[in-house]
């Protein structure tokens, strides 16, 4: 059985405060933010590494694809080091994907169509476009059927997956055939395991398997013409008093009008 | 009336019922600190429940309540900001009293004047530092934990922030103090420039991790703040070695910046591997009056560009990484969820040495550790303060816990760790502890760390704590194990 | 240009915002909107769907495989002769917006904050960086959209009476082989009132008893992500870019850092007050009045007060 998971290296976001400048290249400065794994797409990979260690080991294959550049190696690394036999990365030195999740799922797709996967899983959208149409995008291009808003992978007989799905307030558990796209939402299961150093050690001289970008038809893709910084500010008023005493106080500065329109 | 009850309706007669806490979640959180938070995130407790958790409003209280353990023989765990790391918050006999000191929460005075602060015990650093900032000053104080930690738990502890080789440790900012002793005697140690009136009596206060003393109000000096004369630099490198050498050249060429860290490739990984994959990182942040701060920023540059090894890098990096490095309680949160869903968990063992020893002792440390610890994910170091003397180390290691329970955990990895580390550093001639204290599981080698000088510490016990009430366990062993 | 706008009829409360959404895109696209409603059957009885006013499209389907969805949805599409599609927000949206784009071989964008016609051209914008920064489109007349407008201050408008056509219904597809429902869909308190916690709440139980305030008193109840992911709350509590997007009269904001990714979820409301007891916080700029302070110093009394006020409702 062969699974595929895809993951997504962008800037930690949460550590940017105020400082954000549009750049020439419709998109704004990161560079010095820290990278991480999309924390969806870590939900993914963590919970393909489960669903491995609940089936017996040599009966999965595990893959990892990603597009990116040198900065994603450190990820593959760690990847192989947990046990995923192939680490591909289309290389895009030049940053087109940001906006262009089209052409991260063709590449994927043409990876797949050559090295054929039971099962694809990868999370529901990243930064910096927060699209969420990759999984529907490689589903459509492979004639996969997909499966969105998983929550849980639960296991796995070599000819389907079962998870659970949160749709709209339902939780529903699942069985699909193979082969899928798994896209995986608000898993509880969030964190990534971590490589020990013999286990990185082991891999030391393993390489990542490298492939180009493919476009698809550029008639469908869609790029934004502009982008601006949002700035939403109100007029703040800020207690002076603590406790009980700042209740009123905010009752008396704008909060009980609020309550007597409601 | 047993024990335990006759305790805490003694506490309740001295505090008021309202600050007596007996929840049981609140006691099995009060028995361990960081050092055991892997059992904690687990709710395994090893040691034996407080009787209670006692608030104290005040210095009078305080002094009760250690009068009456003192006459009782009841174990007192002194404790404000619950942040330290070494066990020395640990329980470790029957029936203690917690004694939390963090509702003495009043900032009592900022005197622009004399460039003094005084605080009460339960004061958390980030509240000080706002509140004097916005009067353009700074304490110069700034650990990782200043979001929570308190102002009577970092004096105790002989704390040290990321400034400390412009503003020294909290031994070179405490001016006065007001502590408490186990037979209540209240002692107030004045604020003054300096003095030569007998030994240095701050110095009994200072460090000594809740044994001889309750800590009820700290005066520390003030510096003004000018951040817009800081200046930072960041440079990437090979070889840890080199930057350790390079940290000596500034010091002993007389430069003091506010920062001065060096981490190496591993640790570093964890904080820059976007501009630094497989690097060691080298920065200074210079700080101060306008001139003061270019030029020693300017000198820095200078010793720097007579290294070809060192690649600057960009400034924004830097400030970046270390406008985000501080622990909040939600960032506590985070590493709770990530411990339990990977199981992979983070500690850290602080060692100084001089100069003629570090090298050694990293190399040896990082050798040890990784063939003789097992399921290791990260091993690696940083050092973060230096002084004309010598530098400290701050090892930073990362482990998977497996085929073992929460409780087991300490012993299968980080204890052997520590043992290492505390080891190598006193045979090479270092500290097997820089800042975080001794606390209850680095007694094991406290002889070694003082060696004739041991008979001074234990006195100073014998003195103040005749009783042995004080926070059993911490600094020396505990009925002499080790 | 011929609009479809596409609902995932789950409730009363999706179809009243549907309503709203439709109205508002009719005026800005200046064009006839018809609307399909896609939903299982015993959902679709309790839906009153006249509100929408024009022609209204069901479709019932026995599970919400939206890849299935799209391949029936499609076919209308093109025999009907829509030369655009908008897909209302809801849990899958997105995805099922890609999938018809993807039939159609049209260019699409999810998540769309505003859409509208200027000079033929179609004009729209979305959220991006984790609702950072906002990004301009132009797309030509034939699109497919999923959408997030903001509708806070929309008023229903009297509509003509709608004519309720039911299409062929959309079967189980042969890829899932088996289905068992978990968990049924609870009813969403609608109230004016938000509550919504974040990781300064320090423990699970203390999220737990502002829920059972919030529930006590009729309001609503959410979370942000991280308070989520730790098992403090419920997924389908999540507020922001991830989960529900609020329009209250009031949010009390307890907690909260000011994350732009949760903002978006409650930046529509009327008021907002939060409580926090980082004076720095993100959130301070963001809301109209903060308490700085220790959120166990202030939620007994403001619940209390809060309580009084209800009675008097």
């Amino acid at each position: 059985m062969r699974l595929l998971a895809s993951f997504k290296i962008c800037p930690n976001l949460e550590l940017l405060k105020e400082d954000i400048v549009v750049t020439e290249k419709m998109g704004i400065d990161t560079h010095f933010l820290p990278n991480i794994i999309n924390c969806y797409d870590e939900s993914a990979l963590e919970l393909v590494l489960r669903l491995r260690d609940k089936t017996e080991n040599d009966a999965i294959e595990l893959s990892a694809f990603t597009a990116g550049n040198e900065q994603t190696e450190l990820t593959l690394k760690s990847l192989r080091a947990l046990g995923f036999t192939h680490t591909i990365r289309a290389r895009d030195n030049q940053k087109e994907i940001d906006f262009h999740p089209e052409i991260v799922a063709e590449s994927l797709a043409s990876y797949v169509k050559k090295n054929p996967q039971d099962c694809i899983i990868l999370g529901k959208e990243a930064p910096v476009g927060n699209h969420g149409i990759m999984a529907q995008l490689v589903a459509e291009k492979l004639h996969y059927p997909s499966v969105s808003s998983v929550i849980d992978i639960v296991e796995t007989d070599q000819k389907s997956v079962t998870v659970v799905v949160s749709d709209e307030g339902r939780m529903q558990k699942q069985t699909i055939k193979f082969p899928c796209v798994i896209c995986v939402g608000n898993a509880v299961i969030s964190k990534l395991r971590v490589a020990t150093l013999r286990e990185r050690m082991a891999v030391s001289k393993t390489e990542s398997e490298y492939t180009s970008l493919n476009y698809p038809n550029r008639r469908y893709m869609v790029e934004p013409e502009k982008l601006h910084p949002i700035v939403i500010r109100r007029n703040c008023y800020q207690s002076q008093k603590s406790g009980e005493e700042a209740i009123y106080d905010v009752l008396q500065n704008g909060l009980q009008k609020v309550l007597e329109q409601i | 009336m047993n024990r335990r009850e006759e305790i805490v309706e003694k506490m309740k007669q001295i505090v008021g019922v309202e600050n007596v806490v007996t929840d049981k979640e609140v006691l099995e959180d009060a028995t361990h600190d960081r050092f055991r938070k892997y059992e904690g995130y687990h709710k395994v407790y090893t040691n034996p429940l407080p009787a209670a958790v006692v608030f104290v409003n005040n210095a009078e209280e305080v002094s009760s309540v250690l009068r009456y353990c003192n006459a009782k023989k009841i174990n007192v765990v002194p404790r404000t900001g619950h942040s330290a790391t070494e066990g020395g918050l640990e329980t470790i006999v029957e029936n203690s009293v917690v004694l939390d000191g963090s509702h003495m929460n009043k900032i009592l005075d900022i005197d622009e004047v004399n460039m003094q602060a005084t605080a009460e015990c339960g004061v958390v650093l980030e509240d000080l530092e706002n509140a004097v900032r916005k009067l353009g000053y700074t304490t110069g104080h700034s650990p990782q934990s200043k979001p929570i930690a308190q102002m009577g738990g970092l004096a105790a502890t002989r704390s040290i922030g990321q400034f400390s080789t412009l503003y020294g440790g909290i031994e070179d900012m405490l001016a006065g103090v007001e502590t408490v002793f186990p037979d209540g005697t209240i002692c107030d140690i004045k604020a003054v420039p300096r003095r030569s009136a007998g030994p240095d009596i701050r110095h009994i206060v200072l460090g000594n991790e809740g044994t001889t003393n309750f800590i009820t109000k700290v005066t520390v000096k003030l510096w003004r703040y000018y951040p817009e004369f800081h200046e930072c630099m960041g440079y990437i490198l090979d070889d840890m070695h080199d930057g350790l050498k390079i940290m000596r050249e500034v010091m002993v060429e007389g430069y003091r910046p506010s920062v001065a860290r060096l981490y190496d490739a591993e640790d570093g990984k964890e904080h820059f591997s976007h501009f630094a994959a497989g690097k060691c990182v080298l920065l200074f942040v210079t700080e101060g009056p306008e001139l003061i701060s270019h030029a020693t920023a300017e000198g820095i540059r200078k010793i720097m560009a007579n290294h070809p090894e060192c690649e600057q890098v960009e400034t924004k990096l830097i400030e970046t990484w270390f406008a985000n490095l501080n622990w909040d309680a939600a960032r506590i949160e985070e590493e709770r969820k990530e411990v339990l869903e990977t199981n992979n968990v983070c500690c850290t063992t602080e060692i100084s040495a001089p100069w003629s020893a570090v090298h050694e002792i990293y190399d040896v440390c990082v050798k040890r550790i990784v063939e003789e610890i097992p399921d290791i994910t990260v091993f690696g170091a940083h050092a973060s303060h230096c002084y004309p003397n010598g530098i400290n180390l701050y090892f930073v290691y990362w482990y998977n816990v497996v085929d073992c329970t929460p409780e087991q955990e300490i012993t299968k990895y980080h204890l052997p760790i520590k043992k290492i580390i505390c080891e190598e550093t006193i045979k090479a001639g270092g500290s097997m502890c820089h800042h975080h204290g001794v606390g209850k599981h680095r007694v094991h080698w406290v002889d070694q760390e003082h060696g004739s000088a041991l008979y001074m510490v234990k006195k100073l016990k014998e003195a103040f704590d005749p009783n042995g009430i004080m926070n059993i366990g911490t600094i020396l062993p505990y009925k002499g194990e080790k | 240009m011929r609009i479809l706008f596409v609902v995932h009829g789950i409730n009363q409360k999706g179809i009243k915002m549907a309503q709203k959404k439709k109205q508002m895109l009719s005026e800005q696209m200046n064009c006839v909107i018809d609307s399909c409603i896609y939903a299982e059957k015993k959902e679709m009885e309790g839906l009153r769907l006249e509100s929408l006013g024009g022609q209204v499209y069901t479709l019932p389907v026995t599970i919400s495989a939206t890849d299935m969805i799209a391949r029936y949805l499609f076919k209308f599409i093109k025999k009907m002769q829509y030369t655009a599609v908008v897909v209302a927000d809801g849990g899958q949206a997105g995805e099922l917006a890609v999938q018809l784009a993807q039939l159609l071989e049209v260019q699409c964008v999810t998540a769309v904050t505003e859409l509208s016609l200027n000079k033929e051209r179609v004009f729209l914008k979305k959220m991006v960086y984790n609702n950072m920064v906002c990004a301009d489109y132009h797309l030509p007349e034939e699109f497919v959209i999923s959408e997030k407008f903001a509708v806070g201050n929309v008023v229903n408008k009297q509509v003509e009476v709608s004519e309720i056509i039911e299409l062929e219904p959309c079967n189980v597809p042969d890829y899932i082989l088996d289905n068992i429902i978990l968990e049924e869909r609870t009813q969403q308190m609608v109230s004016p009132i938000l509550i919504a916690v974040g990781m300064g709440i320090q423990s699970k139980e203390e999220v737990s008893k502002i829920r059972e305030y919030a529930s006590d008193c009729g309001f609503s109840f959410g979370v942000s992500r991280p308070v989520a992911m730790r098992g403090w709350g419920d997924i389908r509590e999540i507020i922001g870019v991830s989960g529900e997007i609020y329009a209250p009269q009031l949010t009390i904001a307890i907690g909260i850092s000011g994350a732009a990714a949760f903002m978006i979820g409650i930046e529509q409301s009327n008021y907002i007050l939060s409580i926090n007891s980082n004076p720095d916080a993100m959130i301070t700029k963001l809301s109209d009045s903060i308490i700085v302070d220790e959120y166990q110093h202030v939620l007994p009394k403001l619940f209390e007060y809060l309580k009084q006020w209800r009675k008097t409702q």
